[in-house]
């Protein structure tokens, strides 16, 4: 008979129902909630789904801004033993509609206004409206549920990443995975304690701000200031000034689109941490940001498949250009295409293995005999090089890049210029615009097209219909072929 | 070279930023401040390394917020 393990709604909230139960645990502009509410809200979720005959183990699809009611939601599902599914709530509807087919998801709990929503029958949907009106649906459902006890091999969660070229994969996590990383990188690499105030521009369903908003800062009893959208440069300023947070965590993309709207360091004077991850920080975006704030960011590299960070530079011990060094509790080789270790110094695919990797792909033997190898080990796809215990990153093994923090597939975005009558042949493929990682487009014309910026206007407009705005290509290059192999596969480097 | 703000202005037409937008820019006002976003603004770096045969580093970029920034870098 499988161990049994402890269900993480109940390691991360219950302790502070004695410990601190007013405390402010999540904050949302003017309003708060505490652990004692948040612990109350999830146990009422917990009984609706029982209510409604949801069985353990079934899959719910959480669609919802960064919100009280996404953690109601998400923690309510785990008491109930069923699994939530943490999607993007702006997801395109044709990949809103796979996710909910793969994971067979019998509940869809979203903004009446989500385009997704129209996609399930009603049967199936839990619209809610803003926290207040969920708080008063959720008043008449019982506070007193008896926590689900799981297997150590029970999927406590799932994230969606869209990583590939293809359909977005489910990850599983394990329960036993969340306490990992509370442990590895919450305490040990954050140090984070119960009175940090968190911020994350990154989104709870994403791994990385899953971790900022969620298990690192409730494992520990800290605060968490919420912001449902995605925030531009001036919306974090006026956050960091009105909640004076004690740890700040971005992409090296906003770090950037900061040092260009600062006037002076006094919006950070609450920092005492700042955590970069996503995509590389640039060595100059690091500089600067020293320079002007007196803090050193933690870069650091991690995926959905390993939950939090694996390789982080541990604050003090920077070295910039690198991702870090291995966070505690993570092994890691690099590889040559035969699998065989190389040399210290020498690139090859970066392998991981920890406590928190990934059993598998959702629905998905081929990409998880691929990736989650014999062992243990993870197969990042990733090129690294290691000297001295630092890891520095090198690019990807297939052309997939990353442009603020988000995967970039070439093959989309030559897919939908394609369809632009001024366009015969392209390729895309990611290129240094001030230092930063960004899609260009390498375009041969239609018979007398010539370039204006209008067109270019236009293609761009063209690709954003179609695809999120991170792979709009930022430069066109009009050239009268492309380099090809002789057996007329496009050569990319050779552009 | 002496590049002026109106050559700036006119670079940032000719790398697809609509008209109408580049019409209502305001030369002394971070370009950020008047709704260009997270794409725009490589959008114009783009432009400028390209026209201009520089390579800005991202520590320039980042100081580089308005018209006249821009104009008086490159004038350099």
């Amino acid at each position: 008979m499988p161990a049994i393990t402890i269900n993480i709604a109940q390691q991360l909230l219950q302790p502070h129902i004695e410990a601190r139960p007013e405390k402010a645990a999540l904050i949302l502009g003017d309003e708060t909630r505490s652990y004692r509410q948040l612990w109350d809200y999830s146990q009422r979720f917990a009984s609706l789904l029982q209510t409604k005959g949801i069985e353990p183990g079934a899959r719910v699809a959480i669609l919802l801004p960064d919100s009280f009611a996404c953690y109601y939601v998400f923690f309510g599902c785990l008491l109930a033993g069923v699994v939530p599914v943490l999607v993007n709530p702006g997801v395109s509807r044709g990949d809103g509609e796979f996710i909910l087919n793969d994971s067979q998801a019998v509940l869809l709990v979203t903004r009446p206004e989500n385009e997704t929503a129209t996609s399930v029958d009603a049967s199936r949907l839990l619209p809610i409206g803003d926290d207040a009106s969920f708080e008063a649906m959720l008043a008449a459902h019982a506070a007193s549920v008896a926590p689900h006890v799981p297997h150590e091999s029970d999927i406590a969660f799932m994230l969606y990443t869209s990583g590939s070229t293809g359909k977005p994969k489910g990850v599983p996590h394990l329960h036993q995975h969340v306490a990992f990383t509370v442990e590895t990188s919450g305490r040990q690499l954050l140090q984070m304690t119960e009175h940090d105030v968190v911020f994350s521009t990154s989104k709870l369903f994403f791994a990385y701000g899953f971790g900022n908003s969620l298990t690192m800062p409730l494992a520990t009893g800290a605060s968490v200031v919420l912001f449902p959208g995605r925030p531009g440069p001036e919306d974090i300023l006026r956050i960091l000034e009105r909640h004076r947070p004690s740890v700040f965590f971005a992409v090296p993309t906003q770090y950037n689109l900061l040092l260009k709207v600062m006037e002076d360091a006094s919006p950070f004077a609450s920092l005492r941490m700042c955590i970069s991850a996503g995509e590389g920080l640039p060595a100059s975006v690091f500089a600067e940001w020293l320079s002007l704030t007196g803090l050193e960011i933690i870069n650091g590299y991690g995926m959905s498949e390993t939950l939090y960070l694996a390789i982080a530079n541990p604050d003090g011990a920077q070295m910039p250009g690198s991702s870090g060094t291995l966070v505690p509790g993570h092994e890691a080789r690099i590889v040559n295409d035969q699998g065989q270790s190389v040399p210290s110094g020498e690139s090859g695919r970066l392998l991981l293995r920890s406590g928190s990797i990934a059993p598998f792909y959702w629905n998905r033997p081929d990409k998880t005999a691929e990736t989650m190898l014999d062992g243990g080990w993870l197969d990042t796809g990733d090129i690294f090089i290691e000297r001295d215990g630092h890891y520095y990153h090198q690019g990807r093994a297939n052309d997939l890049f990353k442009v603020d923090a988000q995967w970039v597939a070439p093959a989309l975005v030559e897919n939908a210029l394609r369809t632009h009558p001024a366009v015969r042949e392209c390729v895309v493929a990611g290129r240094p615009v001030a230092d930063m990682l960004r899609p260009w487009a390498f375009i041969v014309p239609a018979d007398g097209i010539k370039q204006s910026g209008e067109l270019l206007g236009e293609m761009r407009d063209h690709v954003s219909r179609q695809l999120p705005r991170h792979m709009v290509p930022v430069r066109f290059v009009f050239v009268h072929e492309l380099p090809k192999t002789s057996t007329g596969k496009i050569q990319r480097f050779r552009l | 070279m002496a590049v002026t703000a109106n050559d700036v202005l006119e670079l940032m037409k000719e790398a697809g930023i609509k008209a109408s937008v580049v019409a209502s820019l305001k030369n002394d006002v971070p370009l950020l401040s008047q709704g260009m976003d997270s794409l725009d603004i490589p959008i114009v770096a783009a432009a400028v390394e390209a026209k201009y045969g520089v390579k800005l580093s991202s520590a320039q970029s980042s100081q580089l917020k308005t018209i006249n920034d821009l104009a008086a870098f490159l004038s350099k």
